[in-house]
Formats: C-alpha cells, sequence, structure tokens
C-alpha cells in the first residue's frame, strides 16, 4: 500500500463559551472536534459529509493549520506538520491549497482577477511576468476567457468567481486541494459545471480532494471514499457508493432518509417528524453523541462511547450495534429498516 | 386556540375571492444601458390550501416576483409597467404605503432565506414577537401575549419554548432561528405566506424539520405558501404545482409530479438532469452550455434558445407564446406538438 498523504491522528478541539466582560467564567465547552482520524492517499477524493456544527469544515481548517487543534497530528508526507515552525510550514502551503464556499468574498474586490490567481506565485517569490503568464494560462485551465485577467470580481457570476477561486488554488500545483462546501451557494446548472470541471482536473493533474459538503448525492458523485461526521466524531467511514446504498450507522441512515430527492420518497416526513430538539438539547458527556436521536439507542449507548471499528473491509462503524459478539452487519440494519 | 379564532375572523373581512393572483406582471429596471426586463408577462396564481413552488436560477426574476406580491420593490430603479396584482380581492398595485403596511404581515407574510437576519440580534425572542403582535394585533393583555408565544412556538416544534422565549436569536441554532421566524410569522395568521427560499441555509435534517412545519401549516390552516427554490428535492416533497422561471418569463407551469417526471420545456428538462441524483462515478454531469441572456438586450425568440439542443431557426425569431398542454399544464416552447404532447 503506498504511503498516505496526509494522516491526522486522534485530533482534539474544544471551543469554551464565555460570559463577563472582563472577568471570563467558562459557560460551556463545545467539542468541535473530538478524536478524529483519517487519510488522504495520493491522487484520491475523500468527501467529509455532515450537518452544520458537525465539525467538517473546523477538520479541514485544522488540517491547513488555520486552526491550531488542542492535540493530535497532522502527517503530510512523512512529516508532522502540527510540529513544524511557521517558516516551515509555508513550504507545505504551496501543498495544500483551499477553495471556500463563497466564492465571491474569497477574492479581493479591489485586485484585478489576473493578480489574485498570480498572487500565490508572487508569494513564492516568481517574477511577475511569469506569475502573470502562469495566471493566463490557468484561466484558460478553468474554462473562462484569459483575456478578461484585468476585471474585477464583481464582474463575474458566482459560478465564474468559484472557477476563479479554483484557478489560483491550482497556481502553486498543489498536491492536496480541499474544497469546503465548494458548490453549495451554486445553481444547479452551474454546479453540474463546476463538478465536472473538479472531475476534469483531477483526472489530469492527479490532486488529491478533500470534499467537504453537506450534500450526500454531490459527495457520492464525486469522492471515492465518505467520512461522515456528527458532533465532532467520526460515525462512519467507508466507500462513497456503499454508504449511500447501505449506511452502516442509525446516524447515516437517518440522514440519508432526510435528504429530498426527485423521485419523492416520503421518509423524509417521517424522519422529520422524528427530529424533536435534538439540536437545542445540551450534549450529554457520557456515551454515544447520537444517542438521544437514535432508534436503535441501548442501556450501553447511554454509557460508553463506541469506537469507530471496522466491520468489513473498506467500512469502518461507531456504533455498539457492531461488535465481535453480535456480528452485525450494515445490510443487518437496512433489513431492520425495512421491516418497519 | 387563539391563533384559530383570529383566522377566522381575518378571513370574514376578506372578500370570498382568497389567495394570491399575479396576472400579466412586467417589471423593469431602469439601468444606465437601458430597462433590464427582470419580470415579463407573468402570470400566477396561489389558491387557498395550495403550495405553489416557483423555481429558476438566479436572475430568473423569481425573487422580484415573490417581492413584488408585496409591492416590496424599490421604485425607482424598478419599475411596475403592466399588469396586476390581487390579494384576497385586494389590488396590491393601487395602494398607498400605508394601505400596504396594514396588508404586510397579515394578508400576507414572507419568510426569508436568511433566518438570523430576519431577528434582531439585540432583541430576545420573546421581545421581537411582542413587537410583532403589538403591531398586528394591537390591544393584546401581557397574558394572552404570552399565550400567543406559547402556541406559536409550541407549534413549531419547541416543547422547551420558555427557554427559547428567552433566548437571543445568537443563541439559537439557524434552523431554530428559522422555525422561530416561521412562527413569529404565522403568529400574525397570515392569509398567505411568501417564502423565499426557506431552506437553503440549512442542512437536510433541519431543511426536512422545516419543511415539515410549512406543509402541517398548510394542512390545518389551509394556508396557502408561494414558495420560492432552485431546489427540485424541495419542489417534490411538498409543492402542489410548479411554475418553472428562466430569464423573466414563464417557462413551464403544471402539477409537481406531472411537471417533474414528464417535463415538457427544454429548460426544465436540462434542469432536472443536471441535479447529481443517482449518477454513476464516472458520468460526467449534464451541464446547459452558454450562461443566461442579457435582459436589457432580450433575444427577439425564445430566450433559452440560444442555451437549448433543441433550437430551430423559428426559435431564435419569434418569441413562443405560453401555450396549454393540458387542462393544468403549460409550456412556452414551439417544439412542443399538441396534438402529441410531446417535445
Amino acid at each position: 500500500m503506498t504511503q498516505p498523504l496526509l494522516s491526522a491522528r486522534n485530533i482534539h478541539l474544544t471551543y469554551s463559551t464565555t460570559t463577563g466582560l472582563i472577568r471570563k467564567k467558562n459557560v460551556a465547552t463545545t467539542k468541535a472536534v473530538d478524536g478524529v482520524s483519517f487519510d488522504i492517499y495520493p491522487g484520491e477524493t475523500v468527501g467529509l459529509v455532515g450537518g452544520s456544527g458537525s465539525g467538517k469544515s473546523t477538520l479541514a481548517r485544522i488540517i491547513t493549520r488555520l486552526i491550531e487543534p488542542d492535540s493530535g497530528e497532522v502527517w503530510f508526507d512523512g512529516e508532522l506538520i502540527t510540529e513544524i515552525s511557521p517558516d516551515r510550514m509555508r513550504l507545505y502551503r504551496r501543498d495544500i491549497q483551499v477553495v471556500f464556499q463563497d466564492p465571491l468574498h474569497s477574492l479581493n474586490p479591489r485586485r484585478t482577477i489576473g493578480e489574485s490567481i498570480a498572487r500565490p506565485l508572487l508569494n513564492f517569490s516568481t517574477p511577475k511576468k511569469v506569475a502573470l503568464a502562469k495566471a493566463r494560462e490557468l484561466m484558460e485551465v478553468v474554462g473562462l476567457n484569459p483575456d478578461s485577467v484585468s476585471r474585477y470580481p464583481h464582474e463575474f457570476s458566482g459560478g465564474q468567481c468559484q472557477r476563479i477561486a479554483i484557478a489560483r488554488a491550482l497556481a502553486l500545483e498543489p498536491r492536496l486541494l480541499i474544497l469546503d462546501e465548494p458548490v453549495s451557494a451554486l445553481d444547479v446548472s452551474v454546479q453540474a459545471q463546476i463538478l465536472n470541471l473538479l472531475k476534469e482536473l483531477q483526472k489530469r493533474f492527479g490532486i488529491a480532494f478533500l470534499f467537504v459538503s453537506h450534500d450526500l448525492g454531490i459527495v457520492r458523485y464525486m469522492c471515492d471514499r465518505t467520512l461522515v461526521m456528527y458532533r465532532g466524531q467520526i460515525m462512519e467511514s467507508g466507500m462513497s457508493d456503499d454508504i449511500h446504498d447501505l449506511p452502516g450507522h442509525p446516524f447515516t441512515r437517518n440522514f440519508i432518509d432526510t435528504i429530498l430527492t426527485m423521485d419523492g420518497g416520503a421518509r423524509w416526513l417521517e424522519v422529520a417528524s422524528r427530529i424533536e430538539d435534538v439540536e437545542g438539547t445540551q450534549m450529554t458527556t457520557e456515551g454515544c453523541v447520537f444517542q438521544a436521536a437514535c432508534t436503535h439507542a441501548m442501556p450501553q449507548c447511554r454509557v460508553t462511547t463506541p469506537e469507530l471499528r471496522s466491520v468489513d473491509d473498506s467500512r469502518s462503524v461507531a456504533c455498539h450495534l457492531y461488535n465481535e459478539e453480535t456480528g452485525f452487519s450494515p445490510s443487518d440494519l437496512n433489513s431492520k429498516y425495512q421491516g418497519e | 386556540m387563539a391563533n384559530k379564532q383570529s383566522t377566522a375572523q381575518t378571513n370574514q373581512a376578506e372578500s370570498n375571492s382568497s389567495g394570491l393572483e399575479i396576472s400579466n406582471l412586467k417589471i423593469w429596471f431602469d439601468t444606465p444601458s437601458g430597462p433590464l426586463r427582470a419580470v415579463d408577462n407573468v402570470s400566477l396564481s396561489v389558491n387557498k390550501g395550495e403550495i405553489v413552488a416557483l423555481v429558476g436560477e438566479s436572475g430568473s426574476g423569481k425573487s422580484v416576483t415573490s417581492l413584488a406580491a408585496l409591492k416590496l420593490i424599490n421604485t425607482p430603479p424598478g419599475r411596475f409597467v403592466s399588469g396586476s396584482i390581487t390579494l384576497n380581492g385586494q389590488n396590491i398595485l393601487a395602494m398607498t404605503e400605508q394601505e400596504l403596511e396594514s396588508v404586510r404581515g397579515t394578508s400576507a407574510a414572507m419568510l426569508f432565506q436568511n433566518p438570523r437576519g430576519s431577528l434582531d440580534p439585540s432583541f430576545t425572542i420573546q421581545e421581537a414577537f411582542q413587537e410583532t403582535l403589538s403591531r398586528h394585533q394591537p390591544g393584546l393583555s401581557p397574558k394572552e401575549c404570552r399565550e400567543y408565544i406559547e402556541t406559536g412556538l409550541r407549534q413549531v416544534g419547541f416543547n422547551d419554548w420558555e427557554r427559547v422565549a428567552a433566548s437571543y436569536p445568537h443563541q439559537l441554532s439557524g434552523g431554530m432561528c428559522q422555525r422561530v421566524a416561521l412562527a413569529i410569522t404565522f403568529a400574525c395568521n397570515p392569509d398567505l405566506l411568501i417564502a423565499d427560499e426557506p431552506t437553503t441555509a440549512l442542512d437536510v435534517g433541519i431543511q426536512a424539520k422545516v419543511l415539515f412545519l410549512l406543509r402541517k401549516l398548510n394542512i390545518e390552516h389551509d394556508l396557502p405558501i408561494l414558495l420560492i427554490t432552485h431546489d427540485f428535492g424541495v419542489v417534490r416533497a411538498i409543492a402542489h404545482r410548479v411554475v418553472v422561471m428562466y430569464a423573466g418569463h414563464i417557462q413551464e407551469e403544471g402539477p409537481v409530479d406531472a411537471v417533474l417526471c414528464n417535463p415538457q420545456h427544454p429548460y426544465t428538462r436540462s434542469l432536472i438532469k443536471s441535479v447529481p441524483d443517482d449518477v454513476g462515478n464516472d458520468d460526467v454531469l449534464y451541464q446547459i452550455p452558454g450562461t443566461p441572456p442579457d435582459l436589457v438586450n432580450p433575444p427577439a425568440g425564445c430566450r433559452f434558445a440560444d442555451r437549448c439542443e433543441l433550437a430551430v431557426k423559428r426559435c431564435r425569431e419569434e418569441l413562443p407564446e405560453l401555450r396549454a398542454l393540458a387542462e393544468d399544464r403549460t409550456a412556452r416552447c414551439h417544439l412542443i406538438d399538441l396534438s402529441e404532447n410531446k417535445v
């Protein structure tokens, strides 16, 4: 097996909420990321799915060191990047690039798009002429007219701005591209264009993608493997198609059932009536994070937190239903639902 | 229930024709290069008990149409060129600003995309509620007010309504804010709800919850809803009828099942085709070529012609009429053969 390009090991990050202006008092702590480990191999696309507040964006920011974790290790290309100096980290910034959700806000409105795309190259002391020539080239790669280099972001549509942001991220020829909800602000028809572009770029340059999204349909289309997050923990990981067709964790099952599709399944209604204020309840410190909303919750779930353990070749699930004794499998969970 | 009683009262005061009726509406925006035809000859109706979805890309005129229903368009630069808007038999366009004030919130209420943006951050939920109630139902005693708040918040699924009422918007999640906004909107007993992308900013679970509530209000109170969205999944889940807009024109209209399963207009088909539902990993997603036309100088023919794979010469020269395909379906396309009902 090849060596992973990026490995995250046991990442923890807790945010605390404070009150008081001078004497700060901790009123609550939120575990944004709670013991997450995963690998990304060269050239593959890994999807990171979860609802809002699941910690998926925080995790993406931690592996780029835009946020420092409380504990845990991030390895990139065999080096422990959570420990290295900012100067040395700068070198890795070439290799890890990010594309954010809101295309218009991630571009400086006072810079022409040519300058924006060339900026990363200039940061790494590329001569200005070369950088601008490269910017034109990149615009062609992402399907924009190179003659519009001297125009400003507001002159472009949302989809075009996202293409510009992608061109900028590609400028330094990264090995890992982090896409944080790259299409959720776009119209369906534009969304298709951007997704096709990303797939084509990956084929052409062999870049690894970490694709963060709340849309399991898109993740399934884009990604080889998928990680499902809820309240800072990975609930399930496996091949995208398997997870979509045969979800193993009751959370994933719920998550899939609430996706509205064009064929108009009515399951979402039943699930929606069950979603009772779970979002508002304070998190219990003991047991599984999903226990309050889980239809399979057992006494054990209220006491111990389930570990993420492998249930077949490619799949891992963090749920007490799965252990050596029960020999429970994802298809068992699905037949249970079918039986209901 | 207090809510129901006053709904009945409001209804009595109105004439028999309830619901929203927009006909031949044209709204232009004056720009330095000429008038931009944002909404062009749009007719649509939302009847009692009905959820009508208005679907389209950004720039299609769907939001302008919905804002126009309450005359919320700034004039200038906007201009109501022609057409009429009737809400419960009242002519909205002929109203003065003062008359409109009494219509907004009571006859028709709006729910916007960004739930946090529609709640004032410096007021608690209870205060926001009270402000709306005192505006629309003056003379309520504090106790009655409290009852309204309880009913309202319970109705949108908050069993711990007291905690929610005492919270500030930033203490609630996006989904909770949207449900609070819905509760406040509904406390004024509107005769029509206009929901502009109410779930676009929310994740799937909470989206399901909010849609569930919209449908519940629709069924229990016969509340007509005009739902603006670009998500066909949402349309399929709760709407009865769908109106597809593109470049200021209605392109297709009909019952949801019929339109989504058997779309007639090439634009509707392309939109549906570009949704990544059940496509293989190696397939290339369908994408509509080109970009929407410039509405300052719109093309003479069909506005979708330049992006349409089936377009013929006639499509570029002559604007197709919105024709009836069946009793409850219309489409704007030259290529639909009425005899076979097929493109």
